[in-house]
C-alpha cells in the first residue's frame, strides 16, 4: 500500500528521518531544487484541498507571487471541526514532522517567512506533539533563522483555537489569527489578494500540506498514478456510524466503497446501510440505492450530487431515524453559527426548532416542505460557505427521505421506530445484545 | 484613477470610477438597493446580506455593499433571482423581530418597516417562539429594546471606527448573538447619541424621546448646533401642541453636512433641546422689590430700564452679552448701546487679560485636516470643547498627520498623539520654545503646520502673547491657525462689534471697557444678557460683587438662583430654536436658520427686546426683522476684517501666581440651554467629577473639568468646574492674589 500521509507511526524526528524525511526540504534550502520545480511538481500532482472544497492546490500557490514586495503568511488549518472527519488529528499526533516540512515547503515556495498551524481548541495534545517536533526540527536547523546556513528564515507559529467549528473557515481562521472574533470575511478580496493582516496568504488543510514532501520526493505523476483521473493521490477516509469496525484509512481516490466498507468490517449486526454521508455531516447524503458501483472519488461522488468533502464517511444503517440524525447535526450547525451574517443566523435556529417540532409530534406534513424551503432559503446568501454546510445536508435528508419526514410529521412517531410498523432501535439492541 | 468604466444596472448603462461600491453608484442613479448594515461612513460587513444582487457570469448573489463596480458588469436589482434572495434575507430578519411596529418608538421612520413593505411577506409562515433579548441599561440618553435588534452592527463598528471608544460590541454566538456593553456600565462617549439614527430598528432609541410623538407628525426645522463653533447642522423636529398655535420641539437629529459635522451630532447638541422645556424657563419679566421678587408686565420693566438709561451716565454702564446671541441680536444690541454712548461692550466673558483676542475667520475647512502634517493643539480639549472637530482630528491623524497638544492636562484622546505637558504658568514660554526650539532644528515643527488654541489658551493671562506668537510664525510659513472659541458665535459677536476692541463690522477702533477691566470698576448699570453670574464667567467672585454692587438688567431665559442674587430686573428672554437668526463658524461661514419654535410664555426674541429699547430710546432700529437680517447680510457680506496689529515677539516670562485657570466649565454645563437639559445632565453628573476629584486629591485638589482618570494633570494646576459645588464645598473662596 502506497501511503501518503500516514507513513509513520512514530512523531520522532528520527523515524521520520528514516524514511528520507526532510530530504526535498534539504534539497530545496541547498538550491539543488527551485521553487519554480516544486509548483510545477505540486501543479502536475493535480493535488487537490483535502479541507473539503477541494480546490488545486497547485493553482491555489500559484496566485502567490513570491518575488512580489511584502509580508506573505501561509496558514495550516488544523481546525479540523467537520462532524465525522478525525484525520488531521492522526498526522498531527503520529506524523508531525512531515507536516512540518510539508509547511517549510509550501512557505518557501510562496515566499512566506511566518506560517502558522492553527489547531483547534480540543487538540492539546495534538498541539504538544506539534511543539515537540517543532523543537526537534529547530533544534536540527531545519526550521527558524538562517535554516541550515542557506540564509533562509522561516518562523512556524502554532496556535490553539477557542472550540468553534466556523474558525475552520479559512478567513474567520485569519481573524482569530489576528486575535479577533471568528468571524468570516467577505470574498472578494481572497486571501491571496489580502490574507493575514491584509498581507497575501495561502491557506492549506493539514492533509494537503502533509502530502506535499512526498510528492516532491516521488514526482508529482506518481502521485496522480495513485488516484483516478480528475482525483489524484489518497484520501484520508474517516469511517464512523453503523459499521463494527470504525476507523481511519488512507486510500488511494477511486476505492470502491464496497472495498471501504469490507475494510471496516462491514456494517454493524448484519444490518443493511440505509444512507452515507460521504465527507463530513456539511455533504449531501447519498441514500443506499445510489450507492452501487459508488467509487471514493470526486467524479463518482458528483454523479451522486455529493461531494468527497473532508473525507469524513458517515455509515447510517436502516435502523436509523433520519429525522433524528438531522436534528441531532442540526443542533450542532445551531451552536456554531457564528451570528454575523443573516440567514445562517436566524435560519439555523427556525430549521432545528422546526425538526424539534416534528420530533415533539407537535408538526403536520406541511412543515417538511416548509424546512426545505427554509434550507433553500440560507443557501448561497451566506458570507461564507457555512450557509451551505447547513443547508445540503437539511435539503438532501429531506428529498431522499420525504416520506420519513412526512411519516413522522403527520403521525408523530418515527417511522423507523414505530414498533407497530417494525422496531424500535432500542428493542433491537436489547435483543442483539442478548 | 481618472478614467471611468461603464457597467449595466437594470438594462441602464452606467458610467463609474473604478473602486466604487456597487451600492453608492446605484443609489446615485436612482436605483435603491435595500440595505441595513451598509453606511457610507463605516466600513463594510455585508453581514445583513439584504443588498443581495444578482450580477451576470456570478453563480451566487452578490452584495452590492462589498462588490466593487468594474468594467462590463451586468447587473440586475430585480431579477427573480435577486428578489428572491432580498425577500429570503428579508423573511430571516423578520421571523424573530417583534411585530409590534404600533407601540414601537421607531415606527414610522423604521428602515427594517420600510423594507418589510416593499420585500416582506403579508403572512408569517413562522410559528416558533420569538427571541427575547434582555434589555442593557445604556445610560439617560440611549434606550435599548434589544429584542427589536436585527444584528447590523452599525452601532459596535461607529463605536470603533467613528468616535474611537469601542463601547459597545458583539458578543455571543449564531442567533443567541446580541450587542452588548459586555460591562453594562452604559454609554459615556460624548458622541454616544449617533447610535440612535444609526440604528436601523427600534433597538437604540433616545430615551428622552422615548414615547413623546410619532414621526410624521412633526414639521422638520433646519437649525444650527448652538455650543460650539463649528456650527453642525441639525433638524429640529416640531410639533404644534393643542389650538395655541405653541410649536415645541420634539427633538433634535444631525443634519448631514459633509463640510461640518458629515452625519454625527455630539450629544449636547442632540439632548440640549430639552432644556427649552426646563421648569426654570422664566416666562414673565420679573422685579426685585426690596428684597423681594414679583412677576411684572414688560410695560412696567421697559419703563423701569427706560428710565434709568437715560439718567445714567453711558460711561458707567456695562454691557455684558453671550456668544450664544445671533449675528442679529449682537449687531442690534450694540448698536442700541453704542448710539447711546455706551461703549462697555464684551461677549468674551472668559478672558482673563485685558487685551485684544483678533478673532478672524479661518480659511481651514474641517475635510483638509489631514493636509497639514503637524497639528498642534494649544491647551485644548478638543474632545469636549469642539467634538466634531476631534471626530476629523481623529481622521487626520489615521491619514498621516501628526497630533501634538500642549497643555496643562493630557486628556485621553482615541488618536495617538505627543503631549508636552505643561505647568499653566509656563504655557506660553513652552509655546515659545515649541516654535523657536533652543537648540535650532531640534524637535522644530516642520511643514504645514495647523495650530488650534483651545480652552485653556483662551482663558490664559498671556492669551495676547501666545496669539501674537504662533500668528507670527503663520505668517512667515503656510501655515495656519484657529481659535476654537466657547459658544456658537463668538466669532459672529466679533464681527458685529460686540467687542471692546472694534465696533460693528470692523469700522473703527472701539475704546470701551473690556469684560476684565469692567470687573475692575464699579459700574452703575449692568446689562446682561443670557449671562449667569455664577457659570457664565470666568471670575464669578469678581462679578458677584460687581453686579451686586450696580442695577443689573439681565435678560436671561432662565430663572437661576444667582440671577436673582445679583440682577434688579430679569427680562424673560427666547433660546436659539425659539428665535430667526444666523450664526457665524469658525470659518466665517454665516448660517441661517429659522425659528423652529415658539418662545415659552411671554419670553420675547433677543432682537425684539433691543429693537423696543432702541425705539423708546429713539434710535434708528431696522423697522421690522427681515431688514434687520438684510442690514445685517449686506454689512456681513462687505466686511473687511481690520488688519492683526503685530506685536513684537519677545520671549515669554513664567507666571508668578501659584494658581492659574485652564478650563472653563463642563462642556455639558457651558451654556443655559444645556445646563437645563434634564437627561445630559444625568448622563454627565457632576458628582462624578466631584469623585474624581477626591481620589486624586494629592496631585490636584479641587473640582475636576471633563477629567477621565486616566489623565494625566500637571502640578500646580486648579482644575475647576464653575458651580456652586466648586465654591460651597470643595474650595471655599479663592484668595484674590493666588488666581489670576
Amino acid at each position: 500500500m502506497n501511503k501518503v500521509c500516514l507513513r509513520v507511526n512514530d512523531p520522532g524526528l528520527e523515524a521520520y528521518q528514516a524514511i528520507g524525511g526532510y530530504q526535498v526540504w534539504q534539497r530545496l534550502v541547498s538550491g539543488e531544487l527551485s521553487a519554480e520545480v516544486v509548483l510545477e511538481e505540486i501543479k502536475a500532482s493535480k493535488l487537490q484541498g483535502r479541507g473539503g472544497a477541494g480546490f488545486m492546490t497547485g493553482i491555489k500557490w500559484g496566485f502567490m507571487n513570491r518575488d512580489a514586495p511584502g509580508d506573505k503568511y501561509l496558514v495550516c488549518n488544523s481546525d479540523e471541526g467537520e462532524p465525522g472527519t478525525c484525520k488531521d488529528t492522526l498526522i498531527l499526533r503520529h506524523n508531525p514532522h512531515q507536516l512540518l516540512e510539508g509547511i517549510l515547503i509550501c512557505a518557501y515556495v510562496i515566499g512566506a517567512k511566518v506560517a502558522y498551524n492553527y489547531l483547534r481548541g480540543e487538540y492539546i495534545r495534538e498541539f504538544n506533539q506539534c511543539e515537540h517536533a517543532l523543537a526537534e526540527a529547530t533544534k536540527a536547523g531545519l526550521v527558524g533563522e538562517n535554516i541550515l546556513n542557506s540564509g533562509i528564515s522561516i518562523q512556524v507559529h502554532h496556535l490553539l483555537g477557542a472550540g468553534s467549528y466556523i474558525v475552520g473557515e479559512e478567513t474567520a481562521m485569519m481573524e482569530s489569527i489576528e486575535g479577533k472574533r471568528a468571524m468570516p470575511r467577505n470574498k472578494p478580496p481572497f486571501p491571496a489578494q489580502k490574507g493575514l493582516w491584509g498581507k497575501a496568504t495561502t491557506i492549506n488543510n493539514t492533509e494537503t500540506l502533509a502530502s506535499v514532501p512526498i510528492i516532491i520526493e516521488r514526482g508529482g505523476d506518481w502521485f496522480r498514478g495513485l488516484g483516478v483521473e480528475n482525483s489524484a493521490g489518497t484520501k484520508i477516509f474517516c469511517v464512523s456510524g453503523h459499521v463494527n469496525k470504525p476507523g481511519v484509512f488512507e486510500l488511494p481516490m477511486g476505492t470502491p466503497f464496497t472495498e471501504l466498507l469490507e475494510r471496516c468490517g462491514g456494517v454493524r449486526y448484519g444490518r443493511s446501510i440505509k444512507a452515507v454521508i460521504p465527507g463530513g455531516t456539511s455533504m449531501r447524503v447519498i441514500p443506499a440505492k445510489h450507492l452501487e458501483g459508488l467509487t471514493m472519488d470526486h467524479d463518482a461522488m458528483r454523479k451522486v450530487n455529493s461531494s468527497i468533502g473532508s473525507g469524513g464517511v458517515i455509515i447510517m444503517d436502516d435502523s436509523t431515524c433520519m429525522v433524528s440524525a438531522l436534528t441531532h447535526m442540526m443542533r450542532f450547525y445551531h451552536d456554531e453559527s457564528c451570528g454575523q451574517c443573516t440567514p445562517c443566523r436566524e435560519g439555523s435556529g427556525w430549521i432545528l426548532q422546526m425538526l424539534q417540532r416534528i420530533l415533539k409530534g407537535q408538526a403536520s406534513s406541511g412543515l417538511v416542505g416548509q424546512i426545505h424551503d427554509v434550507a433553500k432559503k440560507i443557501e448561497g446568501k451566506t458570507i461564507c460557505a457555512f450557509g451551505e454546510a447547513m443547508s445540503w445536508p437539511v435539503t438532501s435528508f429531506i428529498e431522499h427521505f420525504y416520506d420519513e419526514f412526512a411519516h413522522f410529521a403527520e403521525h408523530g412517531q418515527s417511522l423507523v421506530h414505530d414498533p407497530a410498523k417494525g422496531f424500535s432501535w432500542h428493542e433491537h439492541v436489547n435483543r442483539n445484545v442478548e | 484613477m481618472s478614467h471611468s468604466i461603464e457597467l449595466t444596472i437594470n438594462e441602464r448603462v452606467i458610467v463609474a470610477k473604478p473602486g466604487e461600491r456597487l451600492i453608492d453608484v446605484a443609489q446615485r442613479e436612482g436605483i435603491y438597493i435595500p440595505r441595513f448594515c451598509y453606511h457610507p461612513k463605516l466600513s463594510v460587513v455585508a453581514s445583513c446580506r439584504m443588498c443581495l444582487v444578482d450580477i451576470e457570469g456570478i453563480g451566487k448573489t452578490q452584495p452590492a455593499c462589498a462588490t466593487l463596480v468594474s468594467d462590463n458588469m451586468v447587473v440586475k436589482t430585480q431579477s427573480h433571482k435577486a428578489i428572491d434572495a432580498q425577500k429570503a434575507i428579508m423573511q430571516f430578519l423578520l421571523i424573530n423581530h417583534p411585530l409590534h411596529c404600533p407601540i414601537c418608538d421607531q415606527g414610522g421612520e423604521c428602515e427594517l418597516q420600510d423594507t418589510a413593505m416593499g420585500y416582506g411577506k403579508g403572512v408569517s409562515e413562522y410559528s416558533e417562539s420569538k427571541r427575547v433579548v434582555a434589555d442593557e441599561d445604556l445610560g439617560p440618553l440611549v434606550k435599548t429594546d434589544m429584542s427589536l435588534c436585527i444584528h447590523c452592527t452599525r452601532c459596535v463598528r461607529f463605536g470603533k471606527e467613528v468616535a474611537g471608544v469601542p463601547e459597545l460590541s458583539f458578543i455571543g454566538r449564531g442567533d443567541t448573538a446580541g450587542i452588548s456593553t459586555y460591562l453594562s456600565r452604559g454609554l459615556k462617549s460624548e458622541l454616544s447619541g449617533n447610535v440612535i439614527d444609526l440604528c436601523p430598528v427600534g433597538a437604540l432609541t433616545s430615551k428622552p424621546f422615548r414615547f413623546k410623538g410619532r414621526s410624521w407628525g412633526f414639521k422638520q426645522q433646519r437649525g444650527v448646533s448652538s455650543h460650539d463653533c463649528i456650527g453642525s447642522n441639525l433638524v429640529y423636529h416640531t410639533m404644534a401642541k393643542g389650538y395655541e398655535n405653541i410649536t415645541d420641539v420634539m427633538r433634535v437629529v444631525p443634519y448631514t453636512n459633509m463640510a461640518l459635522n458629515e452625519g454625527w451630532l455630539a450629544d449636547r447638541d442632540r439632548f440640549s433641546y430639552e432644556g427649552l422645556y426646563a421648569s426654570e424657563r422664566l416666562e414673565t419679566p420679573l422685579l426685585k422689590e426690596g428684597d423681594h421678587w414679583r412677576q411684572a408686565s414688560f410695560e412696567e420693566v421697559l419703563t423701569l430700564i427706560y428710565n434709568r438709561m437715560v439718567a445714567v451716565d453711558p460711561e458707567k454702564v456695562g454691557v455684558w452679552l453671550s456668544s450664544q446671541m445671533t449675528l442679529e441680536e449682537g449687531y442690534l444690541a450694540q448698536h442700541v448701546f453704542r448710539s447711546s454712548g455706551v461703549e462697555n461692550i464684551d461677549h468674551r466673558l472668559w478672558m482673563n487679560a485685558d487685551v485684544p483676542l483678533y478673532q478672524r475667520p479661518s480659511s481651514v475647512a474641517l475635510g483638509d485636516l489631514h493636509s497639514f502634517d503637524t497639528i498642534v493643539l494649544i491647551g485644548s480639549n478638543i474632545r469636549y470643547e469642539q467634538p466634531i472637530l476631534a471626530l476629523r482630528l481623529k481622521e487626520a491623524s489615521e491619514k498621516g498627520s501628526d497630533i501634538i497638544s500642549i497643555g496643562a492636562i493630557a486628556h485621553e484622546y482615541y488618536f495617538p498623539y505627543q503631549c508636552h505637558l505643561t505647568q499653566p504658568q509656563e504655557l506660553a514660554m513652552r509655546v515659545f520654545e515649541l516654535l523657536h526650539p533652543p537648540v535650532s532644528g531640534q524637535g522644530s515643527l516642520s511643514g504645514k503646520v495647523l495650530f488650534l488654541l483651545g480652552e485653556e489658551a483662551l482663558i490664559h493671562v498671556d492669551i495676547a502673547q501666545i496669539q501674537a506668537m504662533v500668528h507670527h510664525w503663520c505668517d512667515q510659513s503656510e501655515s495656519e491657525y484657529m481659535l476654537l472659541t466657547p459658544g456658537p458665535n463668538s466669532l459672529g459677536l466679533a464681527a458685529s462689534g460686540c467687542t471692546p476692541d472694534y465696533k460693528a463690522w470692523g469700522a473703527a477702533k472701539a475704546n470701551g471697557l473690556s469684560y476684565y477691566r469692567m470687573l475692575r470698576n464699579t459700574m452703575d448699570v449692568m446689562w446682561l444678557h443670557q449671562v449667569d453670574p455664577m457659570q457664565d464667567v470666568s471670575d464669578p467672585k469678581r462679578a458677584y460683587q460687581l453686579l451686586k454692587s450696580a442695577f443689573t438688567i439681565a435678560v436671561s431665559a432662565y430663572d437661576t438662583a444667582s440671577l436673582r442674587d445679583c440682577a434688579d430686573v430679569i427680562l424673560p428672554l427666547a433660546l436659539a430654536p425659539e428665535t430667526p437668526g444666523s450664526y457665524l463658524n469658525y470659518q466665517g461661514l454665516q448660517q441661517k436658520f429659522v425659528a423652529a419654535s415658539s418662545p415659552r410664555g411671554e419670553a420675547k426674541m433677543g432682537w425684539s427686546i433691543y429693537h423696543v429699547l432702541g425705539s423708546m430710546l429713539s434710535k434708528v432700529v431696522a423697522k421690522d426683522y427681515d431688514t434687520l437680517s438684510q442690514d445685517v447680510d449686506r454689512a456681513y457680506g462687505t466686511m473687511v476684517w481690520p488688519d492683526i496689529e503685530q506685536v513684537p515677539v519677545e520671549k515669554p516670562k513664567v507666571i508668578s501666581a501659584q494658581w492659574m485657570r485652564v478650563g472653563l466649565s463642563s462642556w455639558v454645563r457651558g451654556d443655559g440651554l444645556v445646563r437645563h437639559a434634564a437627561a445630559l445632565q444625568q448622563a454627565y453628573p457632576i458628582e462624578e467629577f466631584v469623585l474624581l476629584a477626591e481620589t486624586q486629591e494629592a496631585s490636584i485638589e479641587g473640582q475636576i473639568t471633563n477629567l477621565k482618570y486616566s489623565d494625566t494633570i500637571a502640578p500646580g494646576t486648579l482644575v475647576y468646574e464653575r458651580g456652586q459645588v466648586f465654591y460651597a464645598e470643595t474650595m471655599g473662596p479663592l484668595d484674590d492674589g493666588d488666581v489670576s
